[in-house]
């Protein structure tokens, strides 16, 4: 099964209390899961409608997951010092386990 | 390139005297001393030193140095005139570049010969001359170094026409001394010509190590070659600064002059010296670069950027003293979080302490080869109400540990150690005396220290044992298996690579004893058991529901045919692997799916080669309601029209392995939910 991926363009992320997350799809690919949700010949609902709802996702954890796509899309490739990503110690084990369903 | 230049006489005179001591020394090497025999003398004759040869060394070098110094004083009178001269050829050969080649026969020869052993071994080269360098006589290395320096103008010039062969030096740093080495290059040849002493490939690489170790590690002092030992000023003396001539005390760590005519002061010396340090640092840190950039590669992380995964769990580990920032993680989640852990390779003995949450039952840590036997230890400090403790490679782990958690676990009824090869045998023995009939599931892999004894111990002591996993063991023989037989209440039971033989009459055995009850069975790679033991299954194992025979490649297909026959104890199998029973034939596997289709939900017939087109053909007649994995890899028979009768037999299929399946194209249809893993057209495409 080979991957048609189109990164072109932006993608919505949906939290399971109502927040709303736009932004490009090259940064979200960086987490596989949700490349692998575009990939036209696995047809997902998600690839057509561009939109990903995560039900067990908190608004503030999308939030800080969007934050690091960002964070990755701006620094890989670049040879200079990265700046730490910050994460609140209370979400640490949250987020960890969602980074683990994520791929990221 | 020969010209009668004074150097050049002097320089072949040299070699001429150089030669003669040589053979005088051997001379003197053959002499023999006699008179008592000592450890010493004998030792001294062995390695050929006499006193007569190290009086002759000594004087030589006396004569040497004194010959040295006058010659000096004397050749710079000559610069002057030999500059003049040099410059009237310079003059000449910028003429007619062309005629240089035949300008001396001789000479012309020499470097064509010269040229075509360049290119057989052009990167011993260098080192070859180092070599010869060294064992020549200290007066023709300043002469040459003279000459060098003298007829540079000329060399330049030679260089255009001998420039095509470029030679690959380790050791030439600047371009004056290769100038000297173009120079040392023709006195070399000669040299050789007169002595056949080739320095063997080993020497040769030695030398080359030493060299580059002494270029790398070498902070402020370089000896360099250009000096001659002999002819180095001995530390203490006084001698003159060849760059700013000033007078100076001459120390271990005094730096010879770029064009190695003296040493420099320190002041002078040091001015260099920075540059160096920069110019090593860098070519550090570009090794330490490409070391971090290789490792990223083979991990797969092309990025400089961590994965969200790992800032997590440093952030969680960063906070760990913190119990109360970090938030309760629950329960079901303890699972999820260790694994997620171990899977990252990080669980060490700060990471660990996350999970000792007291009141808990369950604790799985699936990888704790970073975690000291101190932490393991403490498990049982702080969660002493644990049921259920699985370890996987905890080769950190040591008597010590064990034992608290036998006299400490009071609700243990559950252990698995993985890898933990540092525990003794006694300690095991004192864990089950410890234990007693508490225990109820052990599972033991990866080690050389559980033998009979504690085999022994086991059995005496935990009657209630229901599953025993032996996973790997280096020491489980008949002798062990035989003790099997006093428990009972076995219900599962698994034999892994054991790495002594067994065979079938203590597997017999114990069939008999514990078979009724058995749930599950696992002899994957004990290789001796025949039909016997399959015999064996049929009349006792009525409850079986999973049964691993991988690897046994002495049963037959009529005893597998045999076990499924009218095997009515038994209502199905759920699991069963026959990977690599290569005996196993379409008709021992129709038997096997008239028995066990139904029930079947994991079937394995790796690398069975003889399942032919039949078996396939009367597979269609079948269906397997359950069977969610089938692994057929390395099946020649296999084709798209069998993969595509089985996804219609058997709509629950989840997985399905094709490795080594190479008639399996890309145009096999496949069903929505079904994965093909190892089709050849996916991994090569």
């Amino acid at each position: 099964m080979s991957e048609v991926i189109d990164d072109e363009g932006t993608l919505t992320l949906v939290s399971n209390d109502g927040f709303q997350f736009v932004l490009p799809k090259k940064c979200a690919f960086a987490s596989k899961t949700i490349r692998n949700m575009f990939n036209k010949n696995s047809g997902y609902i998600e690839a057509k409608e561009n939109c990903v709802k995560f039900e067990d996702m908190r608004g503030a954890v999308l939030e800080k997951v969007c934050e690091y796509f960002i964070y990755r899309h701006k620094y890989s490739g670049y040879n200079g010092q990265v700046p730490e990503f910050q994460i609140p110690a209370e979400m640490g084990l949250e987020l960890l386990t969602i980074a683990d369903f994520l791929e990221t | 390139m020969l010209r009668i230049l004074p150097g050049n006489i002097e320089k072949y005179s040299h070699i001429r005297q150089s030669n003669q001591s040589i053979m005088s020394r051997r001379t003197s090497r053959g002499s023999h001393v006699s008179g008592p025999n000592s450890a010493l003398t004998e030792f001294l004759r062995e390695k050929g030193i006499d006193a007569g040869s190290i009086q002759a060394l000594s004087h030589a070098r006396v004569r040497a140095r004194n010959e040295a110094a006058r010659r000096r004083s004397m050749a710079a009178d000559a610069v002057a005139q030999e500059a003049a001269e040099a410059a009237a050829q310079d003059a000449e050969e910028a003429v007619d570049e062309d005629e240089e080649v035949g300008e001396s026969s001789a000479s012309a020869a020499r470097r064509k010969k010269k040229t075509s052993k360049d290119e057989d071994d052009d990167e011993e080269m260098p080192d070859m001359e180092e070599e010869e360098e060294e064992e020549e006589q200290e007066e023709e290395e300043v002469v040459k170094r003279k000459r060098g320096r003298a007829s540079r103008a000329t060399t330049e010039i030679n260089l255009k026409v001998v420039g095509k062969r470029k030679r690959k030096s380790t050791t030439i740093k600047d371009t004056e001394s290769e100038f000297e080495e173009e120079e040392e290059e023709e006195k070399v040849i000669t040299v050789r010509a007169t002595r056949n002493r080739k320095p063997t490939k080993a020497q040769l690489a030695k030398k080359k190590a030493e060299e580059r170790r002494r270029m790398d590690e070498d902070d402020d002092f370089d000896p360099d070659n250009s000096i001659d030992p002999a002819y180095r000023p001995v530390p203490g003396q006084i001698a003159f600064c060849a760059d700013c001539e000033c007078r100076f005390t001459v120390t271990p760590y005094s730096r010879p002059s770029d064009d190695g005519e003296g040493l420099l002061c320190h002041p002078c010396g040091k001015k260099g010296a920075p540059v160096e340090k920069a110019a090593r640092k860098k070519k550090q840190a570009t090794r330490t670069n490409k070391k971090s950039n290789a490792r990223a590669i083979l991990d797969g992380d092309t990025s400089a950027v961590k994965s969200l995964q790992e800032i997590c769990i440093n952030t969680v580990a960063k906070y760990i003293d913190d119990v109360e920032t970090l938030e309760y993680i629950g329960s079901h989640n303890v699972d999820k979080i260790s694994q997620i852990i171990c899977k990252n390779r990080r669980l060490n003995d700060d990471t660990i302490r996350l999970f000792f949450e007291p009141a808990e039952h369950v604790l799985r840590f699936y990888d704790c080869s970073y975690t000291s036997s101190n932490r393991l230890r403490e498990i049982a400090a702080f969660v002493p109400t644990i049921r259920r403790l699985h370890l996987n490679w905890c080769g950190l782990m040591n008597d010590e540990c064990l034992d608290y958690y036998g006299t400490q676990l009071k609700q243990l009824t559950s252990i698995g150690l993985y890898g933990a090869f540092n525990v003794t045998e006694e300690c095991y023995v004192r864990f089950f005396q410890n234990v007693g009939s508490r225990l109820t599931e052990f599972a033991v892999n990866g080690t050389s220290r559980f033998k009979v004894a504690a085999m022994e111990a086991l059995v005496d002591n935990c009657p209630e044992l229901e599953v025993l996993r032996l996973n790997t063991l280096t020491y489980i023989d008949d002798e062990c298996i035989r003790l099997l037989t006093g428990l009972p209440n076995l219900k599962i039971l698994e034999i892994t690579d054991p790495g002594q033989t067994i065979t079938d009459g203590p597997i017999v055995d114990c069939l008999n004893t514990f078979g009724p009850g058995l749930s599950e069975l696992t002899l994957n790679g004990c290789r001796d058991l025949t039909d016997e033991t399959l015999h064996a299954i049929h009349s006792s194992c009525g409850r079986l529901d999973i049964l691993n025979l991988a690897e046994l490649d002495l049963i037959t297909n009529d005893g597998i045919g045999k076990l499924f026959t009218e095997w009515s104890k038994n209502y199905g199998l759920k699991e069963l692997s026959l990977g690599r029973c290569i005996n196993l034939q379409s008709s021992g596997f129709a038997r096997v799916i008239d028995h066990s289709g139904r029930t079947l939900e994991k079937l394995s017939v790796n690398s069975c080669k003889d399942i032919k087109q039949d078996a396939w053909a009367f597979l269609q007649e079948f269906k397997l309601p359950q069977l969610e994995a089938l692994d057929i890899s390395f099946l020649r028979s296999v084709d798209d029209a069998v993969i595509e009768g089985i996804l219609q037999v058997a709509p629950q299929l989840k997985v399905l392995k094709v490795w080594g399946c190479n008639k399996v194209t890309e145009a096999c249809t496949l069903k929505e939910g079904t994965l093909l893993v190892g089709r050849e057209a996916d991994i090569l495409a």
